[in-house]
């Protein structure tokens, strides 16, 4: 039998078109951000003034709906599709929107919530996410235990008098817990299991006794981190998410969502490409400082190659959401994925500096966006890690 | 939006890749350049015929399957994998097409595989495979042309024999000569050859690859596989993500190919670049991950390689597709 006798029904096609829907969608955020957006960009959000003037824009974005378009309408989102919260992430960069500051609480905390959450949990917790009431760190790393993560020795104990848990430790490298209400992370609830046994995840409010936190400045300058110590911290009981020893479970779950889809859309990246196409064309044009035809034609190559790898992160992006979409688990890829964002932030930042030349002296949105981009490889689970991660789980190599 | 495969188009993967699997050994691809009547050759050559695969872009009408170029991506994954050393980028894309479209008498017989056509965009594009086929669909001159010539492949019209870097493409600049039959080509085909090339270098990229992961995972130095190492976990690992990356890129030019009707093929050219890319990438670190096994003829490994480095330059070269890149790109933002 032939091929075209088994299979005479056509099916729908790849196809790369945006419904009327969606083009729809697109058009009514991109008039609400234009009338919204400050003219004048906030002081970084990475800062103790800037934050709060982030959090009055968080406000705004939650009352028109835009906070966390993908999540159920009664949690504080719009029942968004996947492809609707894309379009709305290519919107809001391409309109230079403030920085999320919630971004910790919105895309590494929430789809955790989301997966193991009770419902109480999700209903008390989701929609102060959304309006930007809590502000969530994160509480991963400790200073032994930064990739080896389930190396971390921070407890928690049962507390003898009162239904809940006495968390001790040292948290670090928190970004912006100096200036967050509320912090997830986890610790160790069982001293006889090791490494990644033995962890559970908490749900911690930051404002009691017991809490210290010590903000420290980030490679840019911006106090962005901070060391978070507690001695003795009362949580009760239901601040537990996922369940005593299941902590790495949920972790890992949404870590996947930090590493991958969530915490890095494409229409990131599409923004700080097309403004290094503006930047290339202002130094061509530019009278002073003129590059030879040959050094012309070496940065042309190179922003080339870098609008080739934003749009493939783009389709990367779409082709996992087609599948997601299609019912299929995109599980470790999310570490390719991360990858291809860090190492595609680090790229385009390089070349921009490469065409800047004497710009790149002063501190600017380039400069400081590639101190930022450096990070990108370590956070969310070092680039090396991931490696490790493709090589054993998407090749099957055999480990030690 | 939507990128994942059609039914169809995985289920004519998995057919060819069926026929594949079963016809085209190493030993195949090792001996296709020297067998001097092309015999076993030209037996795999039917066997892929009869799934339909060559008439896969021809219209029902004509006796072709009628699909679309998103529909044929993965068929040429998979006959990039396979290494199969012959001309299915020129048959599907190109020369089975214009036949059809001509109405020529010829069109039975290529279907059915019983004459084979290689093609080529131009007379200063060398043609692979005129050692096993019997005509040359040759371009005028400049790619995305729409008029082409169908030559006999004789010694008069190719160039004298000069050893090809993969040995079983026997590549040989064609003389077009005055009674060459003039034939059109829709323009698009060549981009559609384009799209074939970057999906047939995925392909061979994933077969070095796995053969690659097989092989750490086995071969023992220092007490343990030399796989569990990070140096070439990490190795491989790129590998891994470029190649997941450089898919949806290809899919994206295969919808340009359809759709478009502006000659912006941005998506063709950025494919084709990050697939070369990608594939040369991948036989360096498999040879290098095999040490030097690898660095011989005995092993498979470089059978796969050399079409890599042939498929790489054939269809455009880096360079090609970069400067027509930049050049929409320049133009696009300056309108």
């Amino acid at each position: 039998m032939t091929f075209s006798e088994e299979h005479a029904m056509r099916q729908v096609e790849v196809n790369l078109d945006w419904t009327p829907e969606e083009d729809d969608f697109r058009a009514e955020v991109s008039e609400w951000l234009d009338q919204n957006v400050p003219k004048e960009p906030l002081p970084s959000g990475d800062t103790r003034e800037g934050f709060a003037e982030h959090l009055k824009w968080e406000r705004n974005l939650y009352e028109a709906g835009y906070a966390a378009v993908s999540w159920p309408k009664a949690l504080g989102g719009r029942d968004a599709t996947l492809w609707e919260w894309l379009i709305f992430e290519e919107e809001y960069y391409r309109h230079e929107a403030p920085q999320r500051v919630t971004q910790n609480g919105l895309f590494v905390l929430a789809p955790a919530l989301f997966a193991f959450g009770t419902k109480e949990q999700q209903q008390q917790l989701l929609p102060r996410i959304a309006s930007g009431e809590d502000a969530w760190a994160q509480g991963w790393s400790e200073p032994g235990s930064g990739s080896d993560l389930a190396s971390l020795t921070s407890t928690a104990r049962r507390d003898p008098d009162r239904e809940g848990w006495l968390l001790t430790g040292h948290k670090t490298w928190s970004t912006r817990a100096a200036f967050c209400t509320h912090m997830f992370g986890l610790f160790r609830t069982s001293a006889e299991e090791k490494k990644h046994r033995g962890l559970t995840y908490f749900l911690i409010d930051l404002d009691q006794p017991g809490v210290e936190i010590k903000g420290f400045d980030r490679l840019d300058g911006d106090e962005g981190f901070a060391d978070v110590y507690l001695d003795e911290v009362y949580v009760p009981d239901d601040s537990i998410l996922g369940g005593v020893g299941e902590g790495w479970k949920v972790a890992m779950a949404s870590a996947g969502s930090e590493r991958g889809l969530t915490l890095r859309s494409p229409g990131r990246f599409k923004a700080t490409a097309s403004a290094l196409v503006d930047l290339y064309q202002q130094t061509t044009a530019a009278a002073a400082d003129q590059p030879s035809r040959q050094e012309m034609a070496s940065l042309r190559d190179a922003v080339v190659d870098r609008w080739i790898e934003t749009e493939a992160y783009d389709l990367l992006t779409k082709d996992q959401v087609s599948r997601m979409l299609a019912g299929d688990e995109v599980g470790f890829e999310s570490s390719i994925t991360k990858i291809a964002w860090s190492e595609l932030d680090i790229a385009l930042h390089e070349t921009a500096l490469a065409l800047e030349a004497n710009s790149s002296l002063f501190v600017n949105d380039w400069t400081k966006g590639f101190m930022f981009s450096l990070g990108g490889k370590i956070y969310a689970g070092t680039n090396e890690v991931q490696k490790n991660i493709i090589a054993e789980r998407l090749l099957g190599l055999p480990k030690n | 939006m939507d990128l994942t495969n059609s039914e169809e188009s995985s289920a004519l993967a998995q057919t060819v890749r069926m026929v594949l699997e079963g016809t085209v050994t190493p030993d195949l691809i090792r001996n296709a350049g020297r067998e001097p009547d092309n015999s076993k050759v030209r037996q795999c050559w039917t066997a892929i015929a009869e799934t339909g695969v060559l008439g896969a872009l021809v219209p029902e009408a004509s006796g072709g399957l009628g699909l679309s170029l998103t529909d044929v991506i993965e068929t040429f994954e998979a006959f990039g994998y396979s290494g199969a050393p012959m001309p299915y980028i020129e048959s599907i894309c190109l020369t089975v097409p214009a036949v059809a479209s001509a109405d020529s008498v010829l069109l039975d017989s290529v279907l059915t595989g019983k004459t084979i056509m290689t093609a080529t965009p131009s007379t200063i594009d060398p043609a692979g495979y005129t050692g096993m086929s019997d005509y040359v669909l040759v371009g005028s001159e400049v790619q995305a042309q729409s008029s082409a010539y169908l030559c006999e492949c004789s010694s008069s019209v190719l160039s004298a024999a000069a050893a090809s870097i993969d040995e079983s493409r026997a590549y040989r600049y064609v003389d077009v000569p005055d009674e060459a039959q003039p034939m059109r080509v829709d323009a698009k085909s060549w981009e559609t050859a384009t799209i074939a090339s970057a999906s047939a270098l995925v392909g061979l990229s994933r077969r070095i690859l796995d053969m690659t992961v097989d092989y750490v995972g086995q071969r023992q130095q220092f007490g343990r596989p030399i796989g569990s190492f990070q140096a070439i976990k990490h190795q491989l690992a790129d590998v891994k993500a470029n190649l997941v990356r450089v898919v949806p890129l290809i899919k994206a030019g295969a919808c340009e190919v359809e759709r478009t009707e502006t000659g912006s093929f941005r998506y063709v050219s950025a494919a084709k670049i990050m697939a070369a890319r990608v594939a040369a990438e991948t036989v360096k670190v498999g040879i290098q991950c095999h040490g030097a096994m690898a660095y011989t003829t005995e092993y498979d490994l470089q059978l796969f390689a050399k079409q890599v480095w042939a498929l790489s330059v054939q269809w455009g070269s880096v360079r090609q597709h970069h400067r027509r890149l930049a050049h929409q790109l320049d133009t696009e933002l300056a309108a």
